[in-house]
């Protein structure tokens, strides 16, 4: 027995030839039909136990179409309805502007990229994912016997997909995908800590020890309060991968979208050429990363993907572009010239393909050190593991306010203790631009600790408040 | 103050999509196979969504989606199934069964199983008729009324970009389960919403705004545009120009929109039943204690006309109703679904909401309200701060429920000195832990309104309203 069932994949496209046809009967001058299958388990945790076991599956079909430069588009859970979908596809099609120059991409090839599929996650049964929900709670509790999994959970998910255009592309492909997370809470002498950790691969993941440790490690490293003097200070702060991963993609990934830099929507605006970040730090997107958490062979519309470098030695070289925003910019002069990076993303069926990033690389051509070596470096700063409101930081200037009670104090390069919550804020381009410095990335990291922002620990010494009122 | 949303009218029924036979036939299999409780809950969600930049139209999307989940309780555990394909639901029933029975085994001797309270039994259909049915108003009317939008924001040359949306739907969820509820209710939600970018030499500022609610088109239509337009527009210009915020313990008064993400935030969440019975909650234990000013009295009303969060019936088939959560400072009573008013032994209070049909029920809030207080207006409010912070808006915030610790940020604010208003300020940011806060508030003025419409994710993401009065706070820590 499989998660996918058998046949799935020529059903998809069966679907979308029917779709596509209905498209030609209509004569609609360019088209492109998308269709997904999604199917999934997953086992959820609660105070300790598993509380809840689930499966299911969800899917659709949707068409766009391209016609003298205007966009429609619609969807559908079957193709049965194919004609409906074409005639409401091309009534929104008279909606939208006419593009000058916007056609959908001819097909361009693709080589795979590899471990984007597991069988053996295919083939896991509901019982076989609860033993290891099981075994998660069993090495909680090893750790450390006041440690409990309050929350979390185990998920398996299974996608196939099937694209099909009027310009020649005729592709399908699956991905497989197992993640976990949990929190952990100790709840002792009247105070809870808790510690948040969790991992993802696109095979199935037999050891979770290094997730229940990282959980474990920051429910038990916050419980030792110290008593700070209640100020606000300019000071270093090593964030690791997983604190810095929110607040680096909600303000960076929005600042390198093409139309975003083309349109003055972006810190970085009008910078291209120009020294953004400090000068050992490159950031590419790559969307053939093996078994990549954004990784795949092409697009959300059919483009091979590719690696595309963003910033290379603190220098804007590129954004990231999907077909429709690269026209539309050129067109509107705000660019002059702009083509797809392969960086056409798809949430699904329910909307058309947006530029999205695959996988976000930052690296350093400085010495990179472990994070125990940083924080002797350091000397003085605190240490951060998790912050609360990455997503309420302010994508166009870069500016953020957070808050945390995942936090450690370093005194002479040492940790000393937690602090029970603390304000941190600033601008984080402005702080990447300074004095900062990455640490090696862990082989004990988790994989997709960050998703698809693959970033490692980062020690940022100058611009950032730390307010322990 | 609170009414529901609109009559009750039979004669609005729209056609079941999961067969009622079908339905019936997989309930009775699924106690067959040895469920406790067994419900299938079907949900359509007929939908419209537009969105455009600079004027010009990105997307025009005319969705339909239906799903269904499978609801199995056996041996006091929960398996769940959900699916997109309603023709195969019915070969899903054993293996939800099995999942259900694998979870029970689990269990430990001492541990309480899964039970659900007693409510009543009904197969009453209920549909909040709009005014303005979305589906009888042609897409091309809406885009036409969100283009005059984007038009009325973009009058001045530091707004570089404008991007305004508009979104509607049409939910019809129908339940049946294998206690006999057997009912269908409907409702609509319409929405429009604008990002504006203002530039300025170097400096960037972007600020939203969304209007609407439940409600069919008319929840557009009666809203005064040009205004939102105007003071979106302004509100951007203001925070090029304005400072980074102090940092620091201080006197905050916050303004409707905010005061409602506050208490969604730092007071809601921690209230959700199935967080408290998880563990997760600093309310935990609370129930009946003094653990906010006596000013503060908190309603969660998912009848609230108009309001993002209403809903006519929960997800387990309850009729909805007004409940206080706090009242004059005393916590009264947690959000619950029927599990979880089994598990605590209170009464049942329909806070049960699943995200679409492909979701089972969590325990949610719907629109999230403190009431108002003694001061007349905020000029009276602001009067006795002799330096402090008036936060205005919400960019979101999140919540620690263990801890007690919430984060939230504010898309403008002003400095206040002696009493007045002094100079806009940007990048506010509130934190703070929710028992210290709740008793810290010592300040309400008398009109409580409903805020800006928002959604809440908790693994699964709801529509929401929050809102109050303006609200003083006593030492709180500003970002």
């Amino acid at each position: 027995m499989t998660l996918v069932p058998e046949g799935s994949q020529d059903r998809l496209l069966d679907g979308c030839q029917i779709i596509g046809k209905a498209a030609q009967d209509a004569s609609a001058p360019m088209w492109e039909v998308f269709a997904i299958q999604s199917y999934g388990q997953d086992v959820e945790i609660e105070r300790g136990r598993v509380s809840l076991a689930g499966g299911g599956g969800e899917g659709g079909y949707c068409i766009r179409v391209v016609d003298s430069g205007r966009t429609g588009f619609a969807y559908s859970t079957t193709p049965d309805n194919a004609a409906e979908m074409v005639r409401k596809a091309m009534r929104t099609c008279a909606l939208t502007p006419a593009i000058e120059g916007l056609e959908l991409p001819e097909d361009a090839g693709s080589t795979p990229v590899e471990g984007m599929w597991d069988s053996k996650v295919d083939q896991i049964t509901p019982e076989e994912l609860m033993q290891q929900a099981d075994q998660v709670i069993e090495k909680v509790s090893e750790l450390d016997s006041r440690a409990i999994v309050t929350g979390g959970g185990m998920a398996l998910s299974c996608h196939v997909g099937a694209l099909l255009t009027s310009q020649g592309i005729s592709s399908g492909g699956r991905i497989s995908s197992h993640s976990a997370g949990i929190q952990v809470s100790i709840d002792e002498d009247d105070r809870i800590t808790s510690g948040w950790s969790s991992m993802g691969s696109r095979s199935l993941v037999s050891d979770f020890d290094g997730m229940c440790e990282e959980g474990v490690e920051w429910a038990i490293s916050t419980r030792n309060l110290i008593d700070v003097e209640k100020n606000v200070e300019d000071a270093q702060v090593l964030f690791t991968h997983r604190g810095i991963s929110g607040l680096f993609s909600n303000i960076f990934c929005s600042a390198l979208r093409g139309e975003k830099l083309s349109r003055g929507e972006s810190v970085w605006s009008g910078k291209f050429g120009q020294s953004i970040l400090a000068p050992h730090l490159s950031l590419v997107d790559d969307g053939r990363l093996p078994g990549g958490a954004g990784s795949g062979t092409r697009d959300g519309e059919g483009l091979p993907t590719r690696v595309t470098s963003l910033i290379d030695s603190g220098r804007l070289v590129s954004g990231i572009w999907a077909t429709r925003d690269a026209a539309e910019q050129v067109e509107a002069g705000n660019v002059e010239s702009a083509d797809s990076t392969g960086n056409a993303g798809r949430g699904g069926h329910h909307s058309p393909p947006v530029t999205s990033f695959n996988n976000l690389i930052l690296s350093s051509s400085d010495r990179q050190i472990d994070r125990e070596s940083m924080i002797e470096e350091m000397e003085h700063g605190y240490l951060v593991q998790s912050v609360m409101g990455a997503h309420t930081a302010n994508p166009s200037s870069g500016d953020f306010s957070v808050t945390t009670s995942s936090i450690l104090r370093v005194k002479d390069g040492e940790v000393v203790g937690a602090v029970k919550q603390a304000g941190l804020s600033g601008n984080l381009p402005a702080a990447f631009s300074t004095d900062v410095s990455l640490a090696q990335m862990d082989k004990a990291t988790p994989l997709w600790s960050g998703g698809s922002i693959i970033v490692p620990d980062v020690l940022l010494r100058q611009g950032i408040r730390v307010n322990c009122s | 103050m609170s009414a529901a949303s609109s009559p009750n009218t039979d004669s609005w029924k729209t056609g079941r999509f999961l067969d009622e036979d079908l339905a019936e036939r997989i309930i009775d299999s699924a106690k067959k196979c040895g469920a406790t409780y067994a419900e299938i809950r079907t949900v359509s969600n007929r939908n419209t969504s537009i969105s455009m930049r600079d004027g010009k139209v990105r997307n025009a999307v005319p969705g339909h989606d239906v799903g269904a989940t499978l609801r199995c309780l056996v041996d006091g555990s929960w398996g769940v199934h959900s699916t997109s394909d309603l023709k195969a639901i019915h070969s899903q029933v054993e293996s939800t069964i099995s999942m259900a029975r694998q979870v029970a085994a689990r269990r430990s001797s001492g541990e309480k199983p899964a039970s659900l309270a007693e409510v009543p039994i009904s197969t009453k259909d209920v549909h909040w008729r709009p005014l303005k049915d979305i589906r009888d108003v042609d897409i091309e009317d809406k885009v036409a009324v969100l283009s005059e939008f984007d038009s009325m924001i973009r009058t001045d040359e530091r707004i570089v970009s404008v991007n305004t949306g508009f979104s509607d739907e049409h939910v019809q969820t129908e339940l049946v389960t294998s206690e006999g509820m057997n009912r269908v209710w409907s409702f609509q939600r319409t929405c429009t919403n604008a990002v504006v970018t203002g530039r300025d030499d170097s400096q960037v500022a972007s600020y939203r705004t969304r209007v609407g609610g439940v409600g069919g088109y008319e929840a557009i239509e009666r809203v005064d545009l040009d205004e939102v337009a105007r003071s979106a527009t302004e509100s951007t210009l203001r925070i090029l120009s304005a400072e980074r915020s102090p940092s620091g313990r201080m006197n905050l008064v916050a303004d409707p929109d905010l005061t409602g993400v506050y208490i969604h935030e730092a007071l809601g969440h921690p209230c959700e039943a199935d967080l408290v019975a998880a563990g997760d909650s600093c309310l935990d234990g609370k129930l009946g204690e003094m653990i906010g000013n006596p000013l503060v009295t908190v309603l969660d009303d998912p009848t609230w006309e108009g309001g993002h969060g209403s809903f006519p019936v929960d997800d387990e088939g309850l009729d909805t109703a007004s409940r206080t959560l706090i009242e004059n400072g005393r916590l009264v009573t947690y959000l619950n679904h029927r599990e979880t008013a089994a598990h605590f032994d209170i009464p049942t209070n329909g806070a049960a909401r699943a995200q679409d049909g492909l979701h089972h029920p969590l325990v949610r809030m719907s629109n999230t309200m403190i009431m108002g207080g003694k001061h007349e207006d905020l000029d009276e409010l602001l009067e006795d701060v002799q330096d402090g912070v008036y936060a205005c808006g919400t960019r979101g915030g999140q919540v620690d429920t263990g801890r007690g610790s919430f984060q939230f940020a504010a898309q403008e604010a002003w400095r206040i000195r002696d009493g007045e208003l002094a100079e806009p300020l940007k990048d506010v940011s509130v934190s703070g832990m929710t028992l210290s806060i709740l008793k810290n508030v010592d300040g309400l003025t008398k009109n409580a309104v409903l805020a800006s419409p928002g959604f809440c994710g908790k693994g699964q993401m709801v529509p929401v309203g929050d809102g109050g009065p303006a609200m003083r706070i006593r030492d709180a820590l500003v970002g």
